[in-house]
């Protein structure tokens, strides 16, 4: 007992508890799967996608291997390109953990609570990551890249075995820093969401990032996809020709020093014997172990702080005393409108409902971007509909994001008709705001709307987007309800979150294209009795709106039924809810 | 006294766990009732049963001789259920969050105002009245609970531990303002453990255990004119003598 005592105040590394902790996850995955055969399917489902991809990758590897001349430009444009993809994987990761799936597993609070030392959580939640099946898939996925491409250069010492165990060694390195990175990044958001102005500043790096991102990945699927497939399909065609990726390369030359990629790298390094070669690798491993050491420094700082911050400093007592505020409308006297209020109240206070305003203005920012390297700003038009179509999906969920909260309406009475109407009211008002924003900033960019006509139809279409959406929202959102982060943590995603969270926005969009099959059976029907192009889409477009708005009081009305019939298993999902995020 | 509130054979069962086995209470207008039991004795469940929170596996619950389950409207609109911290909307002030309770109770707007000033004097909540609920302390937040409540006055009160983690001082200005609402003919019903607290509140008391109901009456009643919490050990039992932990010790034998 009294070693013990002394271990946990001392801090000291404990393989033993990191293990423990490890096993803790484990313990949670299975505990989540075991509760739910929902996310028992999706567990499957990841897991079949993970051994596809360590497949898919092992066999497209060798045989793109085969094809490779082993030339030294060719090594080269290899060992740049790997650094560069894999660079740009880490960032989406990242960027993907920060904006939309947070941060998964157990909780540093509740273990340091619990009086495991700062060292050991921090290598704990390093470790999970990586033992993850999408953990344990990628790195045997990036194994397989960097064994057999690495192979066709290699002579010397590192020939036969050597080499696949210097890239088992390099791969655990790489996925080892890119989990320890997007642990520290997201510790560090939950410190830095607390201040407003850093969040904002954040916040708009964070929108470059994307931007950029999206941009780089669009560019290079497509290139590489020509790329792989002209080498797989021609294994001797001239190296010149089918591997040149232009400034991609250049950028991936500067990418594979730096230690996000240079363990990537450090394979192909080694198998040619000069001294820029050993110059490489002597500062890999290096600048490889100061960031690392600078990382876990950082992690465990802003673990700290997060740790013992307590509540949200920026809400609590240094905010200006607030009044009744939109309570105090005359226009608030019902439960209807109460529910609005209360609505948007929280909108303004709640970081997690905020996130989903920056998405319409962010597309109009990357087909911005897009229009102005490519010079053609007509792309830019598309943030039309996307708008719309982004803002249907922002109340999916709902429920799960007010939380056992919401038990306060069954306390009150509410009927589920008048909340599901109240919050799609509120809804509605939000989408068709950002709408117009969205549609000032396309029609004051010189050169994006081509004809008026085009963009009116653009925008009925969003419109029928955005009250279809906001329709099935209250039907879809009463029986599929999936774990959100806490308001207080809202960078923390809950066990079990990440796959419902990419599952049921995809049935919400399939639904949302049976919705817009009335509008297409009239364009085929008035097609079909030879009327021209623009009678046809214009009808297709007034049928489309009617229907929308016929989804909309119907999905409202079918929603508040629903949430009736459910409303006490809804209550007791929400409290196993609070469950996971404690 | 009529009965507020009724419960016949109400059960309630998990899988093959009886948390509630068939008890049948009648809770008097006007008194004070007091639900004690030992963790896991099955009241929160039975609170959960009469509140329309939890659909019971059989048995009846009337309230005012109404069935609670067949009118789970009217039902509603009679009782006030003290919300669990985590079931009000804390980013909303204290006084927002009153009116938001009673707005959605679908009371007058002017009055829902008023109701909620007099409920911050009342339990003290003036100065906080602007702050969100999030920032409140934990004894601030049961206060607040109570006062969401209360604010459509109603007829019968339900209070699960309503006590618990709240400092001296605001427990006896929640206790004077319950004993106030029960003299002025509004029923309260409250589960606890505080054998001191039921004691000293509660003019009736129902002793459960085990999802049964082992005693049920005034207090003098279950008393039987032995001490309260003497009497609770003997119908609950499972009190034995003090374990020894040979390895817990303060660290005289360092």
């Amino acid at each position: 007992m009294k070693n013990t005592l002394q271990t946990f105040s001392a801090g000291r590394l404990n393989v033993r508890e990191i293990w423990s902790i490890v096993k803790l996850r484990w313990a949670l995955t299975i505990s989540t799967i075991n509760k739910s055969a929902f996310q028992a399917i999706l567990f499957v489902l990841g897991c079949i996608w993970s051994v596809a991809l360590v497949v898919g990758v092992w066999v497209g590897s060798f045989f793109l291997a085969r094809g490779i001349e082993p030339t030294d430009s060719e090594l080269s444009q290899i060992t740049s390109v790997i650094a560069g993809i894999w660079t740009l994987g880490v960032v989406f990761v990242v960027l993907g953990q920060l904006v939309a799936f947070g941060q998964g597993g157990v909780s540093a609070r509740q273990l340091y609570r619990s009086g495991v030392p700062r060292a050991n959580i921090r290598w704990s939640l390093i470790v999970s990551q990586m033992l993850t099946p999408s953990g344990v898939a990628i790195y045997l996925s990036l194994l397989a890249v960097l064994g057999f491409l690495s192979q066709r250069f290699v002579n010397g010492i590192f020939a036969g075995i050597g080499i696949w165990i210097i890239c088992a060694i390099c791969a655990a390195l790489t996925i080892f820093f890119a989990a320890a990175l997007s642990q520290t990044i997201a510790t560090l958001a939950m410190v830095i969401i607390r201040n407003k102005s850093a969040r904002n500043a954040v916040t708009v790096v964070f929108v470059f990032a994307i931007i950029i991102l999206s941009q780089s990945s669009s560019f290079i699927g497509g290139y590489m996809g020509s790329q792989v497939g002209d080498r797989i399909d021609n294994p001797g065609a001239n190296s010149v020709q089918t591997m040149n990726f232009g400034w991609f390369g250049t950028v991936g030359v500067f990418l594979s020093w730096l230690p996000i990629a240079n363990m990537v790298a450090l394979p192909f390094k080694l198998v040619v014997a000069n001294s820029m070669s050993a110059l490489f690798v002597v500062i890999s491993i290096v600048v490889f172990a100061a960031t690392v050491a600078l990382l876990m420094w950082c992690f465990d700082w802003a673990m700290h702080r997060d740790i013992v911050a307590g509540p949200n400093i920026e809400e609590t007592s240094t905010a200006k005393p607030r009044g009744l505020g939109i309570f105090n409308s005359a226009s608030v006297r019902s439960p209807f409108s109460a529910i609005i209020a209360r609505m948007a109240t929280s909108w303004v206070r709640d970081v997690r409902y905020s996130m989903s305003l920056i998405l319409p203005v962010l597309f109009v920012a990357i087909f911005a971007f897009q229009g102005f390297t490519t010079g053609d700003m007509h792309v830019m038009i598309a943030a039309v509909p996307l708008s719309g179509y982004f803002m249907c999906l922002m109340g999916l969920n709902m429920l799960a994001y007010d939380g056992t909260a919401f038990i306060m309406h069954t306390y009150s009475g509410v009927k589920g008709r008048v909340d599901w109407f109240a919050r799609s009211t509120f809804q509605l008002f939000v989408a068709l705001v950002m709408q117009i924003l969205v549609n000032v900033i396309v029609l004051a960019v010189p050169g994006v709307v081509p004809q008026m006509d085009i963009f009116w139809a653009l925008t009925v279409l969003s419109v029928c987007f955005i009250l279809g959406g906001i329709g099935l929202t209250p039907v879809l959102s009463s029986l599929l309800l999936y774990p959100v982060p806490s308001a207080d943590q809202p960078i923390r995603s809950p066990q079990g979150r990440t796959g419902v969270q990419m599952f049921v926005p995809l049935i919400q969009m399939i639904s949302i294209f049976v919705l817009f099959i009335p509008g297409a059976l009239t364009v085929w029907i008035c097609m079909a009795t030879g009327n021209s192009v623009r009678m046809v889409i214009t009808t297709a477009l007034i049928v489309q709106l009617i229907v929308s708005v016929l989804y909309f009081i119907g999905g409202n009305m079918l929603g508040g039924y629903i949430l009736d019939k459910r409303r006490l298993k809804i209550h007791t999902t929400l409290r196993e809810f609070a469950q996971l995020m404690r | 006294m009529a009965s507020a509130l009724s419960l016949q054979n109400l059960t309630k069962i998990y899988g093959k766990k009886v948390a509630v086995n068939g008890i049948s209470l009648d809770i008097p207008a006007g008194s004070f009732y007091g639900l004690v039991g030992p963790n896991g004795a099955g009241k929160t469940t039975t609170l959960q049963m009469c509140t329309g929170m939890l659909l019971p596996t059989n048995g009846s619950v009337s309230l005012f001789d109404d069935d609670v389950w067949a009118n789970l409207d009217s039902a509603r609109a009679r009782m006030g259920v003290m919300p669990q911290a985590d079931e009000i909307f804390d980013r909303l002030t204290g006084q927002q969050l009153l009116v938001y309770a009673g707005l959605l109770r679908g009371m007058d707007k002017t009055e829902v105002t008023r109701r909620a000033q007099d409920l911050l004097n009342a339990f003290d909540l003036t100065e906080a009245a602007k702050k969100l609920v999030s920032d409140y302390s934990t004894g601030m937040k049961k206060k607040i609970c109570l006062a969401s409540a209360m604010i459509h006055s109603p007829r019968i009160l339900f209070l699960d531990e309503p006590f618990e983690a709240v400092d001296p001082v605001s427990s006896a200005n929640l206790k004077d303002i319950l004993k106030e609402y029960v003299s002025t003919g509004g029923t309260v019903v409250i589960s606890s453990h505080v054998m001191s607290l039921v004691e000293k509140m509660c003019s009736h008391v129902a002793v459960i255990a085990n999802g049964n109901v082992r005693a049920a009456g005034t207090l003098e009643e279950v008393a039987a004119g032995s001490d309260l919490e003497n009497r609770f050990l003997d119908l609950v039992g499972g009190r034995h003598d003090a374990a020894r932990l040979d390895w817990l010790q303060g660290g005289d034998n360092e």
